[in-house]
Formats: structure tokens, C-alpha cells, sequence
């Protein structure tokens, strides 16, 4: 089975350790959330999994060969067509032009978008639609691990959960595994398997929570009532400065022994 | 499917769209003219001819072939000045631009350049290579360098950290990082500056025959000016703005549309 | 019908007593002209007969269409109410004082010259102004104020010239001002028609009408500048006459309309009868400035000819389109699709460029008026004729006022 495996993952950037010894698994099919507040080092951390920066120390094994990749921003190329964005990475893949624009007109599609719209450049569409490009642009290469950082902070309530409704369709039917930072854990528990809470200062895993129920099984109450349950834990508290308190530093620990699953 | 014949259409319709907005421009000349023309009736004809009697006296020149061999030559220097400065300009800035150390180190310089007035390169240049082609046309180079430089220095630095991370992470190839991210953004700062020198380069040409040689429509202006010729000299000064117009509007004004057609706000 | 009922029908929209004179004053006074440019009668006002019809075509024929036009947009732009009945009798019983007393003014002592013309006009004009300045006004924005302003210019003119005529100047270079005033007010009117017109929004309501559409956007920016460029045009001929830098202004002018037509140039929407009408009025303006400019710049031909396509090219296009649109959606018909239209306004353009060729050395010029002026006088007996039922009759859905007609309202919510 393929899979992502991140162990003493440190990185500094000048004299401030971002991220102290980070470690976790990520396996075909599964969903992880990484939460944590602002400022804990997450979208680091994802940068270094997807290549865009090079860590103090890692140790990594990825088997997964495509990457997609949702910013906290669209992050259009204003220059190029919503169509030509949404193909960005077909185009990076070689795939020759008319079949890679008619990928893109299925995909605009089934993401909510005109045929017009696709003719249209980022500056002319709405914020919704550029986050749905964004999204497009991430699933159109097929990836077998799909990373998304925070993609949906700045969405309105309604969006967001449309947003959600496709991606969640989407990754069922591709069957692919998400790799999803957030400071939000109403998100993180409407999404994931697995949850993973940072603490900032140094950045770091300190605790680890499995969400047994299947996604498409839960419903918008038990949502609520698992981030409310969630949200009392004392770690989790702590970590998001809702309660006074220190959580340990490892001095070097070895993932898995230190935070037994918690499940919920 | 769109065939070639819709693609024909649609593109000489554009032709014709681009053409027909010039009007706002022409009434704008022609408002120009009236104010022209009225200073010609305070001042009188020996001061200043009327648009009237310059454009006659253009035309004499051009049906006499008095003026075609100068504007030809004053042309080839502009365009090779010009055009080297272009070329090395663009080059060197976006390499400039590409590193923090060569920018710290070339903006000083460049403000240097951007404050030397061309009058005193010309009188270096005519000292360096004497009363022949060379000078016009280093003082025009010389005049225009900056100014492409710091253009292209400014788009190469200013190009969005996120979009690099797009492209790294789609793991664009290198050309692909060219044609779809590096030339697009860099044009938009590119062409304004083309734009800049070439208006900088037809006032330099002038000015630098006029001083350093013996043919090219700055020494026809020179002649001119000796025999108290305001009619002919007025002529000069438009033949050379309106080639000035036609190679700004024709040529640079529909490539900086193309190019930047994703910033209109009017695309249907 | 009786004649109350004809009354009653004729005095329930403000458009209707005026397009009514309009239309037969157009068609009076041309012919009348025609009769005195040939000699046939002998009858010579004070300041002369070119005065005469110059005067009496713009504040008579044009005059009238300005008013109907102005006394039924304004109550629907500010959304007031329509005006009262006795306005408009005694708007119109002023209109009409104002033409006999200048056919009668040879027969009064030279002493008074023009000056009781030049009254009744100006009690015209404040009569107007006094019961639409307020409502332009207090309508939020004022966005519709300039026409308030071209209507006192419009006064302002026409006293200045019937003065100069008692006092000793140039009555005329007065209405070429005035002229150039009706130019920038045919641009503003047209402008706030056109976009419901285009766009196909006035029909929105009628059955099988096709659905609008939003290509055609006039950006202010360009109109602006053609106002600017008339304007000053006019401004420069009264200040110099015939000069080389007034034809430059007016050149610009020309060019500034052209520019004016790129809001026009919008595809297959602009083939319909109504956008042509008023495309062919924008572009007989451009090539009206553009001949004057050419003739103050020394080209041979009269300034007159080029003036001619404005005011009987361009003025009398853009009146008959406003009456042949205004006079049937305010009367709660749908708009007109018979043949008349068409061959009218082409009746229209066809006698203004022969107007302006009579102005070109070496063509007959007898000839050349006397066709002009038939052909022009006709296109307005064929409105009379094919629109009489939106002037005179009551309205054939049983409503009265101005209301659009019925689906049209029910889309806004009306009841």
C-alpha cells in the first residue's frame, strides 16, 4: 500500500525552531488533519512534504507519485484562462492540448462552472469560483495525495460547505489520500480519519485523535457534537490558548509510543 | 468547433474595433490643432505657421522626396539604438532582477544613468567616435538603457512568491515556467518601458544629429533653423511625431493589449 | 369621435399636443419656405426670411419635440406625476402664439421688430422650465439636470438672437449656437433612450419579443468628450465666426461622434430598426462637423451644407425616432414594425444630403432645396398619417396617461 511516512521532521527558520521533531503516517485512502492555531507551523510543514522547501532535518518516505496541492489562496495565473489554470498541471504532465482542454471543460463542470466562465480570466470571476478552479487545478492531475492548506478560511459559510460536499465526492470517488492543515476542528472533523493537534512554540505533534464514523455517514449534529467534545479536551485547550498550561516538549520521541490513539 | 473562417472574422473585427477607438485620440489631436492654429493667429505665420501651412509644407517635402531619405535615415538610427538597448536592457535587468545582490548592487547605477541628461553623453559620444553614424545612434542606446533596465529589473522582482510555489509544486518544466509564468508577468512590466524608450529615443535621435551630423532629420532641422525656415522646421517636428504615434499605436500599443489581455476589464 | 373626445385623448400625455405640432409644423413651415425661396409669395419679416425659417424650424418644429418629449420623460424619469391638462393647453396655446405672431410681424410697426416673438418664446420656455425644474431637482442625484440646462441655454439663445435682431448684431451667429445646443441635447436624450432601446428592454413585456440583451453598455466617458467638443465648436463660432480654428473644433467634434460609435459597434444587435435610426443620426452629426470643419478649413463648399445635416439630417432623425418610439410605448402600444419607418428616416437622410450637395459650387441649387425640402416635408405628413392613432386616439387599452403598455408594467409591478 502506498503511503507517506514523515519522521524528526525539524526545521528553523534563523534562530526560531518552526518545527520540532514532527512525525506521522499518512496511507493510501485516508484522510489526515493537521490542527493546530496560527503561527504552529503547518503550512511549513506541508511546504517540505510537497518539495517547495527544504527542512533543517526530515526523514521522509513518500510512494506517492501525483501531488496536488490547494493554497490558502486561489493563486490563479491571472494571465492564464480559468480553463487554462484548471489544466496547469495536465499541461506540466505532457498531456497534449485538446485532450487536456476537454479534461478541463468535464472538470469545470463538475465543479459548478460555465463553459463561459471558462473562458474568463481569474480577475473576472468570483472568489467562490477561483477557489473552485483552485480545486480543479489540484484533482484535474488525478493525485494520489492531495494536500490543502486552509483552502477554505476565507470562504463564507455556504461555500465552504459546498467546497466541502465536491471535495469529499471527489476523493471518494478517486479514492486518494488528503493530507489537510487547518486551524479550524469543525473542518478537521467534517474531513478526516485522523486528527493531529499542534502546539506552537516549538511547532509540534502533541496529540492524536481517530474519528472511527465513515465520512459520508456523519451527519451535521454529530459534526457538532464531536468539535464540542473536542473542543473540552484540556490539550486542545491548551494548544489554542483557551486555558493556561504547558504541553511537554520530547526531547526526541518516537511517534507512536508517545500519543496513544484517542478514539472518539 | 470554431472553425478558421470564425477566427478570420473575429480578428479583423478586432482590427477594426482597435482602429475605430482611435477616434478619441484624433478628436484629442484635433483639439490640439485648434489651440495650434490659434496661437499661429496671435503670433502670425513668421513665429509660428499653422497646422494648416505645416502640413502643406510636409507635404512638399514628401512629394519634392526631400524628406524620405532623411526620415529613413533618422529611422534606422532610432530603430538600432533602440533596439539594442531593448535587447541588452530586457536581459540584463531580468537577470538583475533574478538576484537580490545584483539589484542592491545596479539600482544606485541605474538611477546614475536614469540622471545623466543625454545632451552629456552626446557630447562624450561625439568625442568617443566623432561626427558619424556611431554617435547617434550609442547616445540613443546609451539614453534608453536605464530606463528598459530598471523595467525589466522591477518585473523580474516583483513576480509573486505564491505563484512560483504553484508552478514548484505542479513541478512546471522549465520552459512551461517561462511561457506561463516568468514572460507573462515580466511583459507587463516590460512593455511600458519599451513604450518610455522609444518616445526617448526619437527626442535623442533628433537631438544628437542635429549636433553631430550632416544628414538625418536633425540635421534637416538644423538647416532649417539657419535659414529661418519655422514652416520646414515645423514640418521636421511633425513627421517625426507622427511617426512617433504610428509606431506607438500600431505596433506597441496592440502588443501591450495582447499581451496584457487578461488585465482588461472590457474582454467579453 | 367627438370633438371633446378627440380633446381629452390628445391632452392625456404630455407627448401628444406636441409631437402633434411638431410633426405639422415640420411639414407647414417647409413648405411655406419652399414658397418663399421660390418667390411665389412676397413676405418679408423683420430680419429677414433666412431668420425667419432658421428660428422657426429650431424653436417651432424642434422646439415642440423637445417639450413633447421633455413634458412626458421627465414625470417617468423622476417618477412624478404626469402634467396636468391646463399646463399643457397653455404651453401649447403659447407654442402657437409664438408662430403667428411671427408670421404677423410684418404688418406691426417696424419699431417693434421682433421683441413681442421674442416674449411669448421666453413665457414658453419658463412655463416649461417652472413646472419641470423642480422635479429635476428633487430627484435624487439630479442625474437628469442637464436637460434642464439645455432647455435655459436653449431660451437663453434664442432671446439673445431675437434681441441682436432689434438691438444691431448677428441674430444668426445666435442659432448656430442654438444649433450646436440641440446637437449636445440629441447626445444626452439618445443616450438614456438608446440603452432600453438597444438592449431591447422597452419590449421586454410584448409577446414573442426576443429576449434583451446587455451588449450595448454607452460608456459616459465618450459622450462627455463629444459634448465637450460640440460645445466648444459652438462656443468658438460665436466667438470668431468663420475661422480655420473653428474648423479645427469642429473636426474634433466630428471625431469625438465617431468615437461616440464605439458604444454602437456591438454586432448583430445594432441591426434592428431602431439602433439604425439613431446610428444614422450619430453618424450624420460626425459628417455634418466634419463638412463644417472641412468648409471653415477652406474646402469648397458652404458651412450651410454641413449644417444642414445636422439640423435637417441628424435633428429631424433623431425627433422622428424619439416620436415614433415615445408616441407608441407611451400611448400602450408596442413599438411600430410597419414599412413607414424606415423608408421615412431614409426619406429623412435622402434630403439632408441633398441640402448639404446644394451647398457644393456648381450644382443646382433651386433644384437641389426645393427636393429637399418636398422629400423632408413628406417624411413627416407619412408620421402624421401612420401615428395619428398615438396622438389623437384614446388608448386602446382603456387606460389613460402615460403608462406603458400593460405586460410592461406588470413585469415592474404595477398593478
Amino acid at each position: 500500500m502506498n503511503a507517506l511516512h514523515v519522521r524528526h521532521l525539524h526545521h528553523r527558520f534563523g534562530l526560531q525552531e518552526v518545527l520540532h521533531d514532527v512525525g506521522f503516517d499518512l496511507f493510501a485512502g485516508q484522510s489526515l488533519a493537521l490542527v493546530g492555531p496560527s503561527g504552529c507551523g503547518k503550512s511549513t510543514l506541508l511546504q517540505a512534504v510537497a518539495g517547495l522547501l527544504e527542512p533543517s532535518r526530515m526523514v521522509m518516505q513518500n510512494d506517492f507519485r501525483g501531488l496536488g496541492y490547494m493554497f490558502q489562496q486561489p493563486n490563479l495565473m491571472p494571465w492564464l484562462t480559468a480553463r487554462d489554470n484548471l489544466a496547469l498541471g495536465l499541461k506540466a504532465l505532457g498531456v497534449p492540448k485538446p485532450a487536456r482542454q476537454r479534461q478541463a471543460d468535464s472538470l469545470g463542470q463538475r465543479l459548478g462552472l460555465a463553459l463561459d466562465d471558462l473562458d474568463k480570466y481569474p480577475h473576472q470571476l468570483s472568489g467562490g469560483m477561483q477557489s473552485r478552479i483552485s480545486l480543479g487545478r489540484a484533482l484535474a492531475v488525478s493525485p494520489d495525495l492531495l494536500l490543502l492548506d486552509e483552502p477554505f478560511s476565507a470562504l463564507d459559510v455556504g461555500l465552504k460547505l459546498e467546497l466541502y460536499a465536491l471535495l469529499r465526492e471527489q476523493i471518494a470517488q478517486r479514492g486518494c489520500a488528503v493530507l489537510l492543515i487547518t486551524h479550524d476542528l469543525m473542518e478537521a472533523v467534517r474531513l478526516a480519519d485522523r486528527i493531529l493537534l499542534m502546539a506552537p512554540e516549538p511547532g509540534r505533534v502533541v496529540r492524536e485523535f481517530e474519528l472511527t464514523l465513515p465520512q459520508a455517514e456523519r451527519s451535521e449534529a454529530w459534526i457538532h457534537q464531536t468539535t464540542g467534545q473536542l473542543m473540552e479536551n484540556t490539550e486542545v485547550r491548551i494548544a489554542f490558548g483557551l486555558q493556561a498550561g504547558t504541553l511537554a516538549i520530547a526531547e526526541s520521541h518516537d511517534h507512536g509510543a508517545t500519543h496513544t490513539g484517542c478514539k472518539v | 468547433m470554431k472553425g478558421p473562417w470564425y477566427r478570420v472574422q473575429s480578428a479583423l473585427a478586432a482590427i477594426l474595433t482597435y482602429l475605430w477607438s482611435g477616434w478619441g485620440a484624433i478628436a484629442s489631436l484635433l483639439l490640439f490643432c485648434a489651440l495650434w492654429e490659434w496661437g499661429a493667429q496671435l503670433n502670425g505665420p513668421l513665429v509660428l505657421p499653422g497646422p494648416q501651412a505645416t502640413l502643406a509644407q510636409l507635404w512638399h517635402m514628401l512629394d519634392s522626396g526631400l524628406a524620405q531619405p532623411e526620415l529613413i535615415i533618422s529611422t534606422r538610427r532610432t530603430l538600432q539604438g533602440l533596439g539594442a538597448s531593448l535587447l541588452i536592457g530586457s536581459a540584463l535587468g531580468l537577470l538583475a532582477g533574478r538576484s537580490l545582490t545584483a539589484a542592491m548592487l545596479s539600482r544606485p547605477l541605474i538611477t546614475l544613468l536614469l540622471g545623466m541628461p543625454p545632451i552629456a553623453w552626446l557630447v562624450l559620444a561625439m568625442l568617443w567616435f566623432g561626427m558619424g553614424d556611431t554617435t547617434p545612434v550609442f547616445t540613443v542606446f546609451i539614453a534608453c538603457f536605464p530606463i528598459v533596465f530598471a523595467g525589466a529589473m522591477q518585473g523580474a522582482r516583483t513576480l509573486d512568491n505564491q505563484l512560483r510555489r504553484v508552478a514548484q509544486a505542479y513541478r512546471l518544466p522549465w520552459r512551461m515556467q517561462l511561457t506561463d509564468l516568468y514572460l507573462p508577468h515580466v511583459m507587463s512590466y516590460l512593455i511600458p518601458a519599451w513604450i518610455t524608450a522609444l518616445g526617448t529615443s526619437w527626442k535623442v535621435v533628433v537631438m544628437a544629429e542635429l549636433l553631430s551630423t550632416t544628414d538625418g532629420v536633425g540635421a534637416a532641422l538644423a538647416v532649417s533653423r539657419s535659414q529661418l525656415d519655422t514652416a520646414s522646421s515645423l514640418a521636421w517636428v511633425v513627421a517625426v511625431l507622427a511617426l512617433l504615434l504610428a509606431a506607438e499605436y500600431l505596433l506597441l500599443e496592440p502588443l501591450k493589449r495582447r499581451v496584457e489581455r487578461w488585465r482588461l476589464e472590457t474582454e467579453q | 369621435m367627438s370633438w371633446q373626445a378627440r380633446l381629452e385623448a390628445l391632452l392625456q400625455c404630455g407627448y401628444r399636443p406636441f409631437f402633434l405640432l411638431s410633426a405639422a409644423s415640420a411639414c407647414c413651415l417647409m413648405l411655406f419656405w419652399l414658397t418663399l425661396l421660390n418667390g411665389w409669395i412676397n413676405w418679408q419679416p423683420p430680419g429677414g426670411m433666412v431668420l425667419w425659417h432658421v428660428h422657426e424650424l429650431l424653436f417651432g418644429f424642434a422646439g415642440a419635440a423637445i417639450a413633447g418629449f421633455l413634458l412626458t420623460a421627465v414625470p417617468e424619469f423622476t417618477e412624478t406625476a404626469n402634467l396636468p391638462r391646463t399646463v399643457l393647453v397653455r404651453l401649447a396655446l403659447l407654442w402657437l402664439l409664438a408662430r403667428v405672431l411671427y408670421l404677423l410681424s410684418p404688418f406691426w410697426p417696424a419699431s417693434l421688430a421682433l421683441l413681442p416673438v421674442a416674449l411669448v418664446n421666453l413665457l414658453f420656455w419658463l412655463l416649461l422650465l417652472w413646472h419641470l425644474l423642480p422635479r429635476l431637482w428633487q430627484h435624487a442625484g439630479r442625474m437628469h439636470l442637464s436637460f434642464a440646462w439645455v432647455v435655459a441655454s436653449l431660451a437663453l439663445l434664442q432671446l439673445a438672437s431675437l434681441l441682436a435682431n432689434s438691438l444691431g448684431g448677428d441674430p444668426m451667429a445666435w442659432l448656430r449656437a442654438a444649433s450646436g445646443v440641440l446637437m449636445m441635447l440629441i447626445v444626452i436624450a439618445t443616450r438614456r433612450i438608446s440603452v432600453n432601446l438597444v438592449n431591447g428592454l422597452i419590449e421586454e413585456g410584448r409577446p414573442g419579443a426576443p429576449p434583451p440583451i446587455n451588449s450595448y453598455l454607452p460608456r459616459p466617458p465618450r459622450s462627455y468628450l463629444a459634448l465637450f467638443c460640440i460645445g466648444l465648436c459652438s462656443a468658438v463660432e460665436l466667438w470668431l465666426g468663420h475661422n480655420s480654428i473653428t474648423g479645427w473644433t469642429a473636426l474634433a467634434a466630428a471625431a469625438a461622434m465617431l468615437n461616440v460609435l464605439n458604444d454602437w459597434h456591438i454586432g448583430r444587435a445594432l441591426f434592428t430598426r431602431w439602433a439604425l435610426l439613431l446610428y444614422a443620426g450619430y453618424w450624420l452629426i460626425a459628417l455634418g462637423y466634419a463638412a463644417m470643419g472641412a468648409s471653415w478649413l477652406g474646402a469648397p463648399l458652404t458651412t450651410s451644407a454641413g449644417r444642414h445635416l445636422l439640423t435637417s439630417g441628424a435633428a429631424a432623425l433623431s425627433i422622428l425616432a424619439v416620436m415614433a418610439v415615445v408616441g407608441r410605448i407611451h400611448a400602450g402600444l408596442w413599438l411600430d414594425r410597419r414599412p413607414w419607418l424606415p423608408l421615412c428616416a431614409l426619406g429623412l437622410i435622402i434630403a439632408a444630403v441633398l441640402r448639404a450637395l446644394a451647398g457644393v459650387p456648381g450644382l443646382p441649387i433651386r433644384a437641389l432645396f426645393s427636393a429637399a425640402g418636398l422629400v423632408w416635408a413628406g417624411c413627416f405628413v407619412a408620421y402624421l398619417v401612420a401615428a395619428r392613432g398615438g396622438l389623437i386616439a384614446p388608448r386602446a387599452d382603456g387606460k389613460t396617461g402615460c403608462a406603458a403598455p400593460l405586460e410592461h408594467n406588470a413585469r415592474e409591478g404595477g398593478c
